[in-house]
Formats: structure tokens, sequence, C-alpha cells
């Protein structure tokens, strides 16, 4: 499945210019590049909050669509985000992805917002979708 | 009125200390074009979602155009939960300013949200957001998202103040003493 092509088709995920960098045993790595009209507060040169929770739940429906071979993006149920640190915009945002419940009606997913370190994160996600019984290939 | 007694620098920024803060009356202000132009101009983020704000019950209301760019798909063109999410952030952070009782700046710790249906096709949206106590410094909020069929999405936030930090505020502050 081309992921980088079903984001071409997501106007949303599309102008945000969010690119796949990594397919890994846990899901796929996203990535979005900083760029002014992200920023949330100019003082702290931040990436704002509900830019990494709409890059989070791009990657987390995106994940799922690429595992199931869907074409049409999982409804989603809710998405709870922690943030766990401020998100220079000076740095390149990563997001890393898990499915945590394939179910056949629900999927759950989990993402985690990184930057220059792996292992320092910025946000962590959980997210619930739910899978139409009229979505391509589920 | 406001006293600014000196000012110092942290890391590069030029901080102030104020004295005598009165209780800001941003519910006044929110209704004025001045403020909607110090929202959008002092973060890029939400000049981009061409935010439009009002207010109603000593709440801030928060209206996001229908933009195609932040559309779902060709086959579901409505607002995308990404923006959605964004827009009821923003309309909490900014419930948070309303209720302050000082000066203070915020982040945002938590944002749950939940969509109870996908928003009506090419329809704008409208953000109702309520600061329901602060608390040991955490703010507390809930937030409803509808469009012209009612209400689609809730969510609550969780935002932690952060007394003496300069952002928005502190250019809400200079417009009040301009007013002064």
């Amino acid at each position: 499945m081309n992921v980088q092509k079903i984001i071409s088709e997501i106007p949303y995920a599309d102008q945000l210019g969010l690119k796949l960098v990594e397919s890994n045993s846990q899901g796929l790595v996203f990535c979005l590049l900083p760029e002014e009209r992200f920023i949330g507060n100019p003082v702290a040169e931040a990436f704002h909050g509900g830019v990494i929770c709409g890059f989070m739940e791009c990657s987390m429906s995106l994940t799922i669509m690429n595992l199931l071979k869907i074409n049409k993006p999982p409804p989603l149920i809710n998405q709870t985000t922690s943030f766990l640190g401020s998100a220079s915009i000076k740095s390149p945002l990563y997001v890393q992805t898990e499915i945590t419940k394939p179910g056949k009606r629900i999927v759950g997913a989990y993402a985690r917002t990184y930057q220059d370190n792996k292992e320092l994160l910025v946000a962590k996600s959980s997210s619930l979708f739910r899978l139409d019984l009229d979505s391509d290939g589920a | 009125m406001i006293t600014i007694v000196t000012n110092y620098t942290i890391g590069g920024y030029s901080k102030y200390v104020y004295l005598f803060m009165p209780r800001l009356d941003f519910k006044k202000l929110i209704l004025q074009p001045e403020l909607l132009a110090l929202f959008r101009g002092r973060s890029p983020a939400h000049d981009d979602l061409r935010v439009e704000l009002t207010s109603e019950n000593d709440s801030p209301t928060m209206h996001i155009p229908y933009q195609k760019r932040f559309s779902r798909g060709a086959a579901q063109p409505a607002l995308h939960g990404g923006i959605v999410m964004m827009a009821m952030d923003s309309a909490m952070g900014l419930a948070t300013i309303l209720a302050l009782d000082e000066l203070s700046s915020l982040a945002t710790l938590e944002l749950r949200y939940d969509e109870l249906r996908c928003p009506d096709d090419q329809s704008g949206i409208t953000i109702d957001a309520c600061c329901e106590s602060i608390d040991n410094g955490i703010a507390y909020l809930k937030a409803v998202a509808s469009d012209s069929s009612g209400t689609f999405a809730k969510a609550v936030g969780r935002f932690i103040l952060m007394p003496g930090s300069q952002s928005f505020i502190d250019s809400a502050m200079l417009l009040v003493q301009e007013q002064e």
C-alpha cells in the first residue's frame, strides 16, 4: 500500500506535509517538518499542541489503513493526548505509531511524539477508531 | 492601573514584574477586533486556522470557517478531526485566560477528544469552551464542538499555569494599558 499516495488524498494530512520515514516492527514512523504556521507560542517558539494532536491522529489513522489495507480513513471515536514537554519549532517532529487493539469493529492505536531524542517524548496519545462495515477491505 | 516595577532577563527573554494588577476584563476585550487580531497575530497557528471569536455567557466562542485544505477527503468533505482538536485546544486555552485572576502563561497538559460523529460536509464549526475550575495551578476545562446540525464532538482539557511567563497575555496587557 502506498502510504504517501494516501496522504496526498487526505487534504488535511497533505497540507500538514507529513511524510512516512520508516516502517518497523512496532508500526510506522512519520515526520513533520517545522513551519512558521505551526507555531502556537511565538515566545517559546513551540509547535501548537493542536498541530501535534492532528499529526498523531493522522499518523495512527494511516497506520491502521496500511495494516488493514483499507482505502478510507477509519472514523475516530476518541483520542487522549498527554503533553510531556515543549516541542521546539527548530526541529522536526516524529511520530512512532503502534496498533494496540486490532479488533474487528474497534482498533486501538498508540502514538509517541519525539524530536531529536527518541527517548525524550514530547507527547503521547492513545486513540480508538471505529471500523465501518463498508470500509474497503475490512 | 498596572504598574511595571522592573524588568530582568532570563534565557534571552525580558521579563517584567507587575504590581497592583487588577483582574483583567478580557470578557469586555474579547468583543473588540483588536483582541482577535492579537490572538491571531501572536500565534501563526491561530492565524492559519482563520479563527473568529465571539463571547457568549462569559465564555469564548470560536468559529472556524470551512476550508477545503483542512478536509478529510474528496468523499468526505468535512473538517478533519485534527483541525477540530486544534480549535478546541485553542478555545480552552482562551477560556483559561478569561478565568485568570492574575497574569500567567499556560500550556496544555492533557486533551481528551470524543468525536460523536463527523461534522457536516463543507460546514464551518463552532467551539464553546468553559473553564470549570482552577485548582493548585491546574485549569480544568471542557469544550463542545457543533455545526448546523448540533454537537458533534466534546473535549476536556487540563492546562498548567505558568505565572510570570510572557506570551499572548502580556500583549493583551499592553492593549489594556492603551485603552486606559
